[in-house]
């Protein structure tokens, strides 16, 4: 099995004139890996590249081992690709059942397995009982979790979670903390969030960027350890987290 | 796909018009159903104005509606990280909207079959009607879904309102409003409104989700030149219908020596027809000589003789068709003079031709006929004159028409 479940090679993405991401190489490991950075630090549009929503402006990215060069490279590896948007859309009179098995065809999972992987997703956010109800009358803590069991479904291999957790109370974060950990154990997740706490529920490993740079990778332990007596945070975690974007741009 | 099929068939919008729409199309269709009942080409012809006009609008409009799903959604990552190309989610997604759309139509056919095939001669809805319905139908779609597709604003659904009623009312080019027994629909024309539809669906296509991060404008470019094509085609290929083949007269009835004869899906008029011709031979025995055949036009008369073409025109009752054999049969006795006539001289053989006209029609009705039937060329003198012939014993009356009938065939006069 390899080392890496996405990797990039000099990636610049942006829109219009200004770049968003700089020149990025990136190695995520199999595991849960988390995203952090401040606002407009470039997350989403790096998600949105992996997700191979764009296409990156410059620069390399292979997914699943598998180098992402035209739409035939991009439709092949979203067969094992899930992804959650930070503006999730969806087709508000649809049922979370119907919904999921849209999700489910687009995904081309076969026929034969629909039934039962729509299902195993649903079930997995706790969504069992709203299985028939119309998205539009879904609470914005449920539509998070449908858009997660639509990310999750089947086979994927590797699921690509933008803000996961906003709009989820205290005890569905938890239990959505149980499902990546779950998840994890067949597919690498990328998980973009503002919530230093969650990554250090869940993540393997993490990046911190500003400004479309990586200003800090490793693990949530080493994240810990840069924590010094002059950054701001109520944790060590979040002590680190402040310390890595204020100290010089790491290269990685 | 099945299961895919059968959300959208659940969820579409047109889930709310098909009802509607289909109770418009029998509205607009049951309005008139005395001039069509008995006419297979008439009726066919009927069918697909009532259920293509008006409710192709709101079809159209409800198709820019549901393509806008995805705007109204912002669920245009969900196709964009697809698994699918985009044009195989559209297809489903038009197709659905195409199955809809077309329920109008098949209702509408379905209750005219009931009435007509028990009134009209052996026989069924014409298939080259039914497809130009067809088209109008998928042209509308289409050219719905695209306008949905490409515009997020709401907007859109007016818009594409418009944009069918413009081809379906203002110009009229998709459909025709009368199916004389006559004429047909022309090869050329059918094959432009199909490929005008099949241009649309590919429009369609090409406006919808694109499931690649390479937004490429080629196959917008290419549907856009397709419909543009096809657009010109129609231009063209000429009117919708043309006439049919001249046949030989089959569906025939004598009275007196005059045999009557009608196109064969006209049958059903043929009682109405033969007791017109009797009513007017009645009227002009002892004046004119009445002509051995009276066919609709486009018929070639088995027996020979002397023959008079009667128009074909739709929803033709007793009355209409009265009126026409008498239009044609005084225009018959006018003398041909030739392009050497001048004015002054043809003026009073028109003025003459205008009186027979009135008089007849009048005696057959059995009053003075209406102002507004009167020919354009019968002055208030003329009008006058017939009024007051009327009010003279039968053999006077007789005696003027002849005189009538005498300026009528002189040449120099």
């Amino acid at each position: 099995m390899p080392t890496t479940a996405v990797r990039t090679i000099n990636l610049t993405q942006g829109y219009g004139e200004t770049p968003i991401i700089k020149n990025l190489t990136l190695d995520i490991p199999h595991g849960v890996f988390g995203l952090l950075g401040p606002n407009g630090a470039g997350k989403t549009t790096l998600l949105r590249t992996l997700a191979t929503a764009i296409a990156p402006r410059s620069g390399e990215i292979v997914l699943l081992d598998r180098t992402v060069k035209n739409d035939r490279d991009a439709r092949e590896v979203r067969r094992h690709l899930g992804y959650l948007p930070q503006e999730f859309g969806y087709h508000p009179n649809f049922t979370v059942h119907e919904f999921i098995s849209y999700c489910a065809w687009l995904r081309r999972i076969p026929s034969a397995l629909t039934r039962e992987v729509v299902t195993e997703a649903i079930m997995a956010v706790d969504l069992g009982a709203q299985a028939k109800t119309k998205m539009k009358n879904l609470s914005g803590g449920m539509l998070r979790r449908a858009g997660i069991a639509q990310a999750i479904l089947g086979g994927t291999r590797l699921v690509l979670l933008d803000e996961p957790t906003v709009g989820l109370d205290p005890e569905q974060r938890l239990a959505f903390r149980d499902l990546i950990r779950k998840v994890s154990g067949r597919a690498t997740v990328v998980l973009s969030t503002h919530l230093v706490e969650d990554v250090a529920a869940v993540c393997d490993n993490l990046l911190i960027i500003a400004d479309g740079e990586p200003v800090f990778t490793g693990s949530p332990r080493e994240l810990r350890d840069l924590s010094s007596e002059g950054a701001r945070g109520d944790t060590e975690l979040e002590r680190g987290y402040t310390a890595a974007l204020h100290r010089d741009k790491a290269g990685i | 796909m099945t299961r895919i099929l059968l959300i959208e068939i659940r969820r579409s919008p047109f889930l709310w018009l098909v009802v509607p729409a289909s109770l418009l199309s029998l509205v607009i269709l049951f309005r008139e159903v005395e001039s069509w009942q008995n006419v297979w080409p008439e009726a066919s012809v009927r069918v697909i104005a009532a259920a293509t006009q008006l409710p192709a609008v709101a079809i159209a409009a409800v198709a820019a509606w549901s393509a806008q799903r995805i705007h109204r959604a912002s669920a245009s990552q969900l196709v964009q990280t697809s698994t699918r190309p985009g044009w195989q989610i559209t297809i489903v997604h038009l197709s659905v909207s195409l199955g809809y759309a077309l329920i109008p139509l098949a209702v509408a056919a379905l209750a005219s079959y009931l009435i007509v095939h028990d009134k009209a001669a052996p026989g069924g809805l014409w298939l080259s009607y039914m497809l130009l319905g067809i088209a109008a139908v998928v042209t509308v779609v289409g050219l719905g879904h695209s306008i949905g597709s490409a515009i997020s604003n709401r907007l859109a659904a007016p818009l594409a309102g418009f944009a069918s009623f413009f081809p379906l009312f203002i110009v009229s080019i998709l459909v025709p409003f009368f199916g004389e027994a006559n004429k047909a629909v022309s090869p050329a024309a059918l094959a432009a409104r199909l490929l005008l539809a099949g241009a649309c669906v590919a429009l369609a296509l090409a406006f919808g989700p694109v499931s690649s991060p390479r937004r490429s404008y080629g196959g917008r470019i290419s549907a856009c030149v397709a419909v543009a094509v096809s657009v010109l085609f129609l231009l063209v290929a000429g009117p919708i219908q043309q006439p049919r083949q001249p046949v030989l007269a089959s569906a025939c009835q004598r009275v007196a020596a005059t045999d009557v004869c009608l196109w064969p899906e006209n049958a059903a008029r043929l009682t109405e027809a033969t007791n017109a011709t009797k009513n007017v031979i009645g009227l002009t025995q002892r004046v004119i000589r009445f002509p051995q055949v009276v066919a609709d036009e486009g018929l070639v008369a088995e027996n020979g003789g002397s023959v008079l073409q009667i128009p074909v025109v739709a929803g033709a009752t007793y009355e209409s068709y009265r009126s026409l054999l008498i239009f044609q049969l005084t225009w018959q006795i006018m003398a041909d003079c030739g392009p050497s006539e001048t004015e002054a001289h043809g003026r009073p053989r028109m003025q003459a031709r205008a009186k027979l006209d009135t008089w007849l029609s009048s005696a057959a009705l059995g009053r003075m006929q209406d102002q507004e039937w009167d020919s354009v060329s019968l002055t208030e003198a003329g009008r006058n004159e017939v009024r007051q012939t009327l009010g003279l014993p039968q053999a006077a009356q007789e005696e003027w028409a002849r005189k009538q009938i005498a300026v009528m065939g002189r040449c120099n006069a």
